[in-house]
């Protein structure tokens, strides 16, 4: 294991580098996880976002119309300055922002029609909201078009909007205590990739140096002897950063990684990385300046997390884009992420399209060696 | 040094440059035999070195420019996947339901393909194969109607599609709630008409967003923030080029006969000006490659760039100052530096993440990739400048920083050894 043991020296004398790169890598993603929780489409509380400016004064009517909204949604509490707003909406901190103008109430029991303004993103929640507001104040004009007083208008839609049908849920499915570690996970996505490739590439660049190449060609240990042992290496090395990566989940979300969709996530996580590794070994024979590690490091890690859907949702993605991520592991990597967090039965049907996934994964790992073997071949035949 | 001394010194660095590199011209013989219009010289030169170099030109220019063409293919669905789709439902046909005639033609009316379309309403027999649809998720929820004549409504998760299910069926109940309580209160309103307008749809609110919601362009102004800030490689490149520790060139330059500051300044200019061009060449990339609709304000985008390019140039210039570590590293930690700042711009994650970061730590939008994107959005989404005009100051103000930082370190340097 000579060689082996050279791999770790080498390692050694990086210790450094590698040890800032894990550490800015991780650090991202625990950063994205903490800032998540409200992750777009797939987490979306039944609960709309809203904001009420209300220029009115605190009328009957008003504290009616706002106690229902409140009951039905999640007031953002949001300064009366465009800017402010106009971010709120552009982020989606809220879906639906209401500007009572002022004499609201007195024109409504005038019969003046007054008209609340509005601004919403395009999302289904917006949607909702505006279909809730609606409702209110048509029940509210029909009521004072018949002639009820502000107090009555407001008790009455009340009981109106008291009936409401059951909702059953069933077999509810447990993506929200998932979501956290599920951002986590995605994220690793990028981080293995980056990690993998770059630390790879630049303890390889050591011994992919011509002199020293051709001087292990000429040693008595079979080249592919030499190949393997550095594979190990790698891998080895790799595995000490998912170990890593896996106890800060651990210690973060430490209920939903101890459930079986957790342990799943770390299932995949650890095929994933090793299939990183290989990615990591292929790119570093096949570079030789040094200069370049860092292009290629984040473009094949940026471009791959992106066209799977690590960064934004896989169905935000266009059906094209997504044809050609299957090529690629990143791909089923995200997929079965998003299977597993959504996963709440675990026999063998239930969970043979994620396990169908993570061969498919490992399978690239498999077959990015193999090219690697061919490579290292054809370069030997050259010489 | 005599005069006849600095002759042999410019005689032998002349050799030994033709030696080692025959495509790079020196500035230093040029500059003996020129004297008067040097900094020309010099900033004519840097600019040929600098543009045959492929790896700067990578990062400044090719990088960014496959990025944002990451972002299009990445992002092009995003608007169409946000909009609202019908909510696809199964509707259990049984007796009860023949018996809900008015609910059946509720239903049917909102499944009617127009641009109001709420439902889309698959009609099925027995319950069984509605469960199988909510398994599968074909489905988000199926309605029911017990023997007592009361619709129940089944989901298999919380969400905005099951939440606008439970309401269409509740506001069918309320409504004939408030039916009886209006006829109850007041008679008249069958006759006068009142009653029917239950029935009617009104619109109640004045929508007046602006239709500049579209999160995407965000992605590209990240790109163009990330790219100006690379431009630091140019800054890192003209300390190379003027700090004797650091090449071989710069030692000979260093004992020419030329102000360091002039020299740097030269050095610094030719890279902000093909750092600047590059810039441009990715704007016109964005906007008429990718068809990325940035916004109309192009003196407004234009200058934004200038300060963004030049707050990178000289962020690169401080890093290349203020430590004394090699060249790659140097490299390394101003990539490392440009790729954890465009994460908090919002470059890699949904566009939620930008915005919670800065709410939890607020510290992090003073970078200056966020600095240049939140003045890219500034204008592209706020009504008045002054947000604009805020950020760009930051910019400004961050580039002075950094200068007067790499004054501090760069002035009275001298070697006694190198």
């Amino acid at each position: 294991m000579t060689v082996f043991k050279n791999y770790f020296k080498i390692v050694a004398r990086y210790k450094w580098l590698i040890l800032l790169y894990t550490g800015i890598c991780i650090g991202i993603s625990i950063l994205n996880m903490s800032s998540g929780g409200n992750a777009p489409e797939q987490f979306m509380e039944n609960k709309p976002n809203i904001a009420i400016i209300n220029n009115d004064e605190e009328t009957v009517l008003i504290k009616g119309f706002t106690q229902y909204i409140t009951e039905k949604s999640e007031i953002v509490e949001l300064e009366n300055n465009e800017e402010k707003i106009q971010d709120a909406l552009f982020y989606r901190e809220v879906d639906y922002v209401l500007y009572i103008p002022e004499n609201y109430t007195q024109d409504f029991i005038n019969k003046k029609e007054p008209q609340i303004e509005i601004k919403k993103t395009a999302e289904g929640s917006a949607q909702y909201t505006q279909m809730m507001v609606n409702k209110y104040i048509k029940l509210a004009d029909i009521y004072n078009r018949a002639g009820m007083n502000e107090q009555k208008i407001v008790d009455s839609i009340k009981s109106d909007l008291e009936k409401q049908v059951d909702i059953v849920i069933e077999n509810e499915s447990n993506t929200k205590s998932m979501a956290i570690p599920s951002l986590y996970y995605n994220f690793a996505n990028y981080s293995f990739l980056a990690i993998s490739i770059y630390i790879i590439a630049i303890v390889m660049s050591v011994f992919n140096n011509q002199m020293i190449k051709k001087k292990n060609s000429i040693c008595k240990m079979p080249y592919k002897k030499i190949s393997n042992q550095l594979f190990l290496g790698n891998v080895i090395l790799i595995l000490g950063v998912w170990v890593v990566y896996v106890l800060i989940s651990l210690i973060l979300c430490k209920e939903a990684m101890l459930t079986m969709n957790g342990l799943l996530l770390m299932l995949n996580s650890f095929i994933f990385i090793i299939t990183a590794a290989s990615i990591g070994f292929l790119v570093s024979s096949l570079v030789k300046n040094k200069d370049a590690i860092s292009g290629i490091v984040n473009v094949v890690a940026l471009g791959l997390s992106f066209i799977s859907g690590c960064f934004a949702p896989q169905q935000w993605l266009n059906s094209t884009v997504l044809t050609v991520a299957k090529f690629f592991p990143s791909y089923w990597y995200i997929k079965a992420n998003t299977e597993i967090i959504e996963l709440t039965s675990y026999g063998f049907e239930d969970i043979k399209s994620i396990l169908t996934s993570i061969s498919i994964i490992f399978g690239f790992g498999v077959l990015y060696v193999f090219i690697i073997g061919i490579i290292n071949k054809i370069k030997l035949h050259k010489k | 040094m005599d005069k006849r001394g600095r002759f042999c010194f410019v005689q032998v660095a002349n050799l030994k440059n033709i030696k080692m590199d025959k495509t790079e011209p020196s500035p230093f013989v040029q500059v003996r035999e020129r004297k008067e219009s040097m900094l020309g010289h010099v900033l004519k030169n840097k600019l040929n070195v600098l543009l045959r170099s492929k790896s700067l030109i990578f990062w400044t220019l090719i990088f960014p420019i496959i990025m944002s063409t990451f972002f299009k293919l990445a992002l092009s669905n995003i608007a169409t996947a946000e909009e609202f789709d019908p909510v696809k439902i199964a509707v259990i046909q049984n007796v009860a339901l023949d018996n809900e005639q008015n609910l059946k033609t509720v239903i049917g009316e909102l499944s009617t393909e127009n641009e109001n379309q709420v439902f889309e309403t698959t009609y099925i027999d027995n319950e069984e194969k509605a469960k199988e649809m909510l398994k599968n998720d074909d489905i988000s929820g199926y309605i029911i109607m017990d023997e007592n004549g009361k619709a129940d409504v089944r989901v298999k998760d919380n969400g905005i599609q099951q939440t606008i299910i439970k309401y269409v069926i509740d506001e069918y109940y309320q409504t004939a709630s408030a039916a009886t309580q209006i006829i109850n209160f007041n008679p008249q309103v069958i006759y006068d008409g009142t009653i029917q307008l239950l029935e009617e749809s009104k619109e109640y609110v004045k929508d007046k967003t602006g239709n500049n919601l579209d999160y995407c362009v965000n992605y590209y102004y990240t790109a163009i923030a990330m790219a100006c800030i690379y431009g630091g490689l140019f800054g890192l490149e003209a300390v190379k080029e003027t700090e004797a520790n650091l090449s071989k060139r710069a030692a000979r330059v260093s004992v020419a006969p030329v102000h360091k500051l002039k020299m740097l300044f030269a050095n610094v200019t030719a890279g902000f000006i093909i750092q600047y061009i590059e810039i441009l060449i990715l704007l016109a990339y964005i906007v008429f490659v990718l068809k990325g609709n940035l916004t109309n304000n192009v003196p407004w985008i234009l200058l934004l760039s200038l300060a963004g390019s030049f707050a990178g140039t000289t962020f690169g210039l401080f890093i290349g100052i203020s430590n004394k570590k090699d060249e790659n590293t140097k490299v390394g930690m101003l990539i490392a530096i440009t790729m954890v700042c465009s994460f908090f711009a919002g470059m890699m994650g949904a566009p939620q993440m930008k915005y919670q970061m800065e709410k939890l730590i607020p510290v992090v939008k003073y970078n200056p990739v966020s600095l240049i994107t939140d003045g890219f959005h500034a204008l592209y989404s706020y009504i008045t400048l002054d947000m604009y005009f805020e950020k760009l100051i930051s910019v400004i103000i961050f580039s002075i920083i950094m200068i007067a930082l790499s004054y501090i370190f760069i002035r009275r340097k001298k070697y006694d050894s190198i």
